[in-house]
């Protein structure tokens, strides 16, 4: 091959790319075509965060407690760094709950944990404990519904150098990020990047007690300004634990074996086959309700609290702006932002509204006494259009809205006495939570209907 | 909006204009593009996914050039490209409209590994930054760059064989 005929080679691939390069495109898949991908998406099983990952995370917590509390001293400057980690040092014993944040295809979920001196323990909220000892690495779990102990000397929190990785905190600039109120308490924020589950640019928001000066809640994310993938609540330091909470020995009753039995995945208000994919699914977040739930709605307030499933609530339909929502029923009395989305909670009318950005106003929650985790939120005194309230018996709600339903059982964390049964209305967008031992409406939950049109598989 | 609603969002046009362009039409494009975003979300869900476009994209063309070998296996006679564009030109790739180009390059790029197809897409036609493309493929960008060294090299072969064969015609 000769020198000419080398370049003309070249010249042709160059010429060939170039067009093929800008040879004319479709802009846009279609609006169908996109609709059935996502819906094939969502069909895709997404493997849990297993809880070791779980308790790694947690494993993290006193790190971040401390680099909590270079913050403050950073953010303030009333507190020398020295004196709070002196402090946090102290501190022999600690609680908190664990909420692994979820999303549509996969719930949240969310443990108890406590730790005192080296041993920490999990209370998850699906049966299993996890009790491991930072001095010895020894971990044992005990699935407490298959009666299974499952001993492991692999440390679950992994050889993490708690003054190292503060070191590292100390080396970036967290930022004061203000104040927000959380049920009533006003805590200051402080957020900064972190090293977290063994990654770097992990970024964690501390919201701090101001008059304890130290942290009552954290939300960490993988990413910078990214969603929370959990979040540590209610902090309590110093509680009283006695040490049969974290005795290592297998429980009487309860069979020791390698490996715990595999588990049938939690039931989940998700897509399931022959589900679209605007599938109505609960919230994305724990709501943290308010401890006093405040003044009672008026009776003007309740008429504009009428919810209409598959439409909205009094006047707002979904789809709503923030901005409409507001002009309605008023600011909320907390929110609670999650990427583009809001929880905005009218506590006193016992109403949660979420509100997408882009897709306004997305789900209301209306809760009872006993709806969750949420035992002392002022219970929803108002009504389905059809006249279903908190309290209303199962026969009252099939007569309002028919048996076209598919029931889901429920635990609520931390009330293993309450048992709970979710009649869910695809069609109408309602979702009703019934006490199982009362046989009556707990709670209402609305969204918009589910449209059945859209194929879920994957066209082949 | 939801993890998949945000990711056909925003990488959605990317994806389909990479597989339109490849394929060259809409026929087999849909099934593609789900399959595409089907298999991204099986990779997301076992490990974390850094460059989603880029990983995107490195699906979208295996896939594409999967369909376009399938397409050509299901022909019963294969037709070389010399007789699939005939010139009477003596400059025949002046006489090729821009499309029978980009066609014969379509063509050309079955006929080579499928690595080095997709190295050659994802660089030349997507204009992908080698150690992007690297990342996606899990490979070194000292082995993308031998990768789309021996791919330029197939594919000149293949279109030189078209040239010079329609150089021969009166």
């Amino acid at each position: 091959m000769n020198a000419d005929k080398m370049s003309d080679d070249g010249d042709i691939l160059e010429i060939a790319t170039r067009h093929l390069r800008e040879s004319r495109t479709a802009s846009m898949p279609s609006r169908e075509l996109i609709g059935r991908t996502v819906a094939a998406m969502r069909q895709v099983p997404r493997p849990k965060t297993p809880w070791t990952a779980m308790a790694l995370t947690a494993a993290s917590l006193l790190l971040i407690i401390g680099a909590a509390c270079w913050f403050i001293s950073r953010g303030s400057g009333e507190i020398a760094f020295a004196d709070v980690m002196q402090h946090v040092m102290q501190t022999k014993s600690f609680q908190a709950t664990i909420i692994q944040v979820g999303d549509e295809r996969e719930p949240h979920e969310s443990a108890r944990l406590s730790v005192k001196g080296p041993r920490g323990r999990f209370d998850t909220d699906d049966g299993l404990i996890i009790i491991d000892d930072d001095k010895t690495g020894d971990t044992i779990t005990l699935d407490t519904k298959a009666k299974v102990a499952c001993r492991s000397t692999e440390p679950i929190n992994g050889n993490i150098d708690v003054y190292a990785e503060l070191r590292q905190i100390a080396s970036q600039m967290p930022k004061s990020i203000g104040k927000k109120n959380f049920d009533g308490q006003v805590l200051n924020g402080f957020s900064g990047t972190v090293t977290l589950m063994g990654k770097n640019g992990g970024s964690a928001t501390v919201w701090v007690d101001p008059q304890s000066r130290l942290p009552a809640r954290i939300e960490l994310s993988l990413k910078p300004d990214g969603q929370p993938m959990a979040v540590i609540d209610n902090l309590k330091f110093d509680v009283a634990l006695d040490d049969s909470m974290f005795d290592m020995t297998v429980p009487h009753g309860y069979e020791l074996r390698a490996t715990l039995p595999m588990r049938a995945p939690r039931p989940m208000p998700r897509q399931s086959a022959n589900r679209p994919s605007t599938a109505f699914t609960r919230p994305t977040v724990e709501i943290p309700l308010p401890q006093t739930p405040g003044s009672a709605p008026t009776a003007e307030e309740l008429e504009r609290l009428v919810l209409k499933p598959g439409i909205g609530i009094g006047e707002l339909k979904f789809g709503a702006t923030r901005q409409q929502i507001v002009k309605v029923l008023g600011e909320p009395q907390g929110v609670l932002r999650q990427g583009t989305s809001e929880i905005l909670q009218y506590s006193s009318a016992g109403v949660v509204l979420a509100v997408d950005g882009p897709l306004g106003l997305q789900f209301i929650m209306a809760n009872g006494p006993s709806t969750f985790n949420t035992p002392k939120v002022r219970p929803f005194a108002g009504s389905t259009d059809k006249g279903v309230r908190i309290g209303s018996t199962r026969a009252a709600i099939e007569a309002a809205y028919g048996k076209d339903y598919v029931t889901v059982g429920v635990r609520v964390m931390d009330h293993p006495e309450i048992r709970q049964t979710q009649l869910t209305y695809n069609r109408l967008g309602l979702l009703v939570i019934v006490d199982s031992g009362t046989d009556r409406c707990a709670g209402l939950w609305i969204a918009p209907p589910v449209v059945t049109k859209a194929s879920t598989k994957p066209e082949r | 909006m939801d993890e998949c609603d945000r990711i056909v969002a925003q990488h959605g046009q990317a994806v389909w204009q990479t597989i339109y362009r490849l394929l060259g039409s809409q026929e087999g494009a849909a099934d593609c593009f789900q399959e595409t975003f089907f298999q991204f979300i099986q990779i997301a869900a076992k490990s974390n996914v850094d460059h989603s476009l880029a990983l995107l994209k490195r699906i979208a063309t295996r896939r594409a050039i999967d369909l376009i070998r399938k397409r050509a296996n299901s022909r019963q006679k294969q037709v070389p490209l010399d007789e699939q564009y005939p010139s009477k030109e003596v400059d025949p790739w002046k006489g090729l409209a821009a499309e029978e180009f980009a066609q014969s390059l379509r063509d050309a790029l079955q006929h080579i590994p499928p690595d080095q197809a997709t190295v050659f897409c994802m660089t030349q036609l997507e204009q992908m930054d080698p150690s992007e493309v690297g990342t996606a493929m899990g490979i070194d960008t000292g082995h993308v760059a031998v990768l789309l060294h021996r791919a330029r090299a197939a594919l000149q072969g293949r279109l030189a064989k078209h040239l010079w064969a329609s150089r021969r015609q009166p």
